[in-house]
């Protein structure tokens, strides 16, 4: 193991390579930090750009462009309830309540943290254990996956601080949503009402942006104008330091975040979306006060986000070492190694030990790089919050239609962000969460895929979910989340449904 | 649909209905596509699956609606209509009349939606906007759009 490390070592440090680490965890951060554009949206921009690198370069730069994504996400979710990727929209649900009762600092400082523990914890659990964790990787099957992604979206739904019933209708129509397009199985085309622009479904940054973004800017200008959204607040390093018992509270569940985090991100099929909605539940659950979540709870904000980094370290192993990406960025950063001509699997990792561990170790340099840059960028982040919301909202709204246009170069993703804008601030006033859609929206076709397999190899037999007993397990805690929930649910009749 | 509560808790029912709506939609169009069987699913089973859920979950939100008590709120049409024009004059001109005037249309139409307008700010914004996102997307990015329209 300590070869390993030393091997890494030697070619992460070199200076190309931190160079374009240090290239990398900046555009990263800064992508991130931009509402409209996501990881998936720079890593494909870039990605020309890394033909004329030499591979193990481009490998660094991109993981960096995309770890360093999760930490400016959730600068952005917290700020400004404008998530930068999916996975950053567990950040805002009680990172932007703090930043609204004036603990912006304190908040951007604790992800930052716990950003860092969960992707060094991951790192660690890779480097110790990266062999005996592809071979556990290797036993799922579609069973196992179909049921942890069920018990993530039961999770989601039963998180949402409204109704859990409106949280489960949002997850089944974000599910159906995300069939939309041509089914791969059978060339059938669904739910795209002979649209041509459909045919691939929607685009994920479009629903992502409009659900979250456009719905954003239209509650709040329907607010009464010339409101700053929070005041000039004293920006010294003690306003930014959490409070010791805000310390002591979050050291749990930055332990849990991280653990959760890295076994979700090193199964195949799942990403640091799933982990964050797992570890938010599981922080609410354990919580002493649960109704202090969504109201500016810091474990709700340092667990989430430790999970978060923690998953995106730690699903480089499934990706790397079966071939297998987690989620779509995962696919891309695949492809570009296809490109410069690697195959990506259990010979990558015995095979070509220089490049896969000095990218290894690449992420721990870069986790060190984003701690030490974002610390001081803090102060201007929440700077940002200063500007009048009237002159900020306008330029959120070009960065998020050049943004959502860029993934695709589609004028049609335009439109698909005001629909789903318009249909997101309608979710908003009836009181329906858009987080368990977006995350319905994600999983939909995989769950479908994961579905289908497991049917076809059980020919047909539905018990199949129960007899495997990692499954079984998964489907047990679901039901275990459904039944608090439908408790709550039962015992408060007449509950108070406000805005 | 028509509660004597008040106008909010009407609102919430009018939604638990579109649910069951939505669901029997989905169910339908769903079970248009091949359905197959368990072990060989055709594209319309997971969708008529959803449906179905969807119309009992709706059923469930009725049951919520009829217990509960809203906040009513006024529909801000004039943001509303101002954000959607804006938007979609964005898309419209994006491409056949470059950026800068997409971005000068969207925020002009956008900012609309406040009372009172204020042209001036909203050129000073557009204005800046132009030049940050000219040098951002199309330089730095390289996101194959044009700045004007030659």
């Amino acid at each position: 193991m300590i070869d390993n490390i030393t091997l890494g070592l030697q070619t992460a440090v070199t200076p190309e390579a931190l160079l374009f680490c240090a290239i990398g965890v900046t555009v990263g951060t800064f992508v991130g930090v931009l509402p409209g554009v996501g990881a998936l949206a720079a890593i494909s921009l870039a990605l020309p750009m890394t033909f004329y690198l030499d591979p193990g370069l481009a490998l660094i730069m991109l993981a960096g462009i995309f770890y360093g994504t999760q930490y400016g996400g959730s600068t952005a979710s917290i700020l400004l309830n404008l998530p930068g990727s999916p996975s950053s929209a567990v950040a805002a649900l009680d990172g932007n309540p703090m930043a609204k009762q004036g603990r912006a600092g304190v908040a951007l400082f604790a992800t930052t943290i716990a950003s860092f523990v969960g992707s060094s914890l991951a790192i660690l659990v890779v480097i110790a254990f990266a062999p005996l964790i592809a071979d556990l990787a290797l036993t799922f099957s579609s069973v196992e996956y179909f049921s942890v992604m069920l018990l993530a979206l039961v999770a989601a739904s039963a998180l949402s601080s409204g109704s859990a019933l409106k949280g489960l209708a949002m997850v089944l129509a974000g599910l159906a949503i995300g069939l939309t397009g041509v089914d791969v199985n059978s060339g059938q085309e669904r739910f795209t009402f002979g649209v041509m622009e459909l045919y691939d479904g929607f685009s994920l940054v479009a629903v992502a942006m409009g659900l979250f973004g456009i719905s954003e800017i239209l509650s709040n200008m329907a607010r009464p104008q010339g409101q700053v959204l929070l005041g000039a607040r004293d920006l010294s390093w003690r306003s930014m330091l959490p409070s010791r018992a805000e310390w002591i509270s979050s050291i749990a569940p930055v332990g849990r975040g991280s653990v959760l985090g890295t076994l979700v991100g090193i199964m195949p099929g799942t990403g640091p979306t799933i982990a964050t909605f797992m570890s938010y539940a599981l922080e609410k659950r354990v919580a002493r006060q649960p109704e202090r979540f969504g109201h500016g709870a810091i474990e709700g904000l340092t667990g989430p986000e430790a999970a978060n980094n923690a998953s995106v370290q730690a699903a480089f192993i499934p990706t790397l070492s079966l071939g297998i990406p987690g989620d779509a960025v995962m696919a891309v950063m695949l492809g570009v190694m296809m490109i410069h001509g690697i195959s990506p699997g259990p010979t990558f990792v015995t095979g070509q030990p220089e490049m896969f561990w000095g990218l290894i170790m690449s992420f721990w340099i870069g986790n060190l790089l984003l701690l030490v840059l974002n610390i001081p960028l803090i102060g201007l982040w929440v700077r940002i919050l200063t500007i009048p919301y009237s002159i900020l909202y306008p330029a959120i709204l070009v960065f998020i239609c050049i943004g959502v246009f860029s993934v695709n170069n589609s004028v049609a993703d335009i439109f698909m962000v005001l629909g789903f804008g318009m249909l997101g601030y309608l979710m908003r006033l009836f009181g329906y969460p858009p987080a368990p859609l977006l995350l319905g929206f994600i999983l939909g076709p995989l769950m479908e895929e994961h579905f289908r397999r497991a049917l076809l190899l059980a020919r047909g037999d539905f018990m199949v979910f129960v007899e495997r007993p990692v499954s079984l397990a998964f489907l047990l805690i679901a039901l275990g989340l459904v039944l608090v929930s439908v408790r709550a649910l039962l015992g408060s009749p007449g509950r108070i449904q406000g805005n | 649909m028509l509660f004597g509560k008040n106008r909010a808790a009407r609102g919430e029912m009018l939604a638990a209905v579109a649910v069951i709506a939505l669901g029997s939609v989905i169910a339908w169009i769903g079970s248009g596509y091949h359905m197959g069987s368990a072990s060989r699913m055709g594209p319309g089973y997971f969708p008529v699956m959803l449906g179905i859920g969807l119309m009992v979950v709706g059923l469930g939100l009725v049951a919520e609606a009829w217990r509960s008590a809203s906040v009513a709120q006024a529909f801000p049409w004039r943001a509303v209509c101002a954000l959607a024009g804006g938007i979609m004059a964005f898309a419209l001109l994006v491409r056949s009349a470059g950026l800068v005037p997409a971005i000068f249309a969207l925020v002009l139409i956008a900012t609309l939606g406040e009372s009172p307008w204020k042209p001036v700010a909203a050129l000073v914004i557009a204005a800046a906007m132009s030049v940050i996102a000219v040098a951002l997307f199309i330089y730095g990015l390289r996101v194959p759009l044009r700045p004007f329209w030659w």
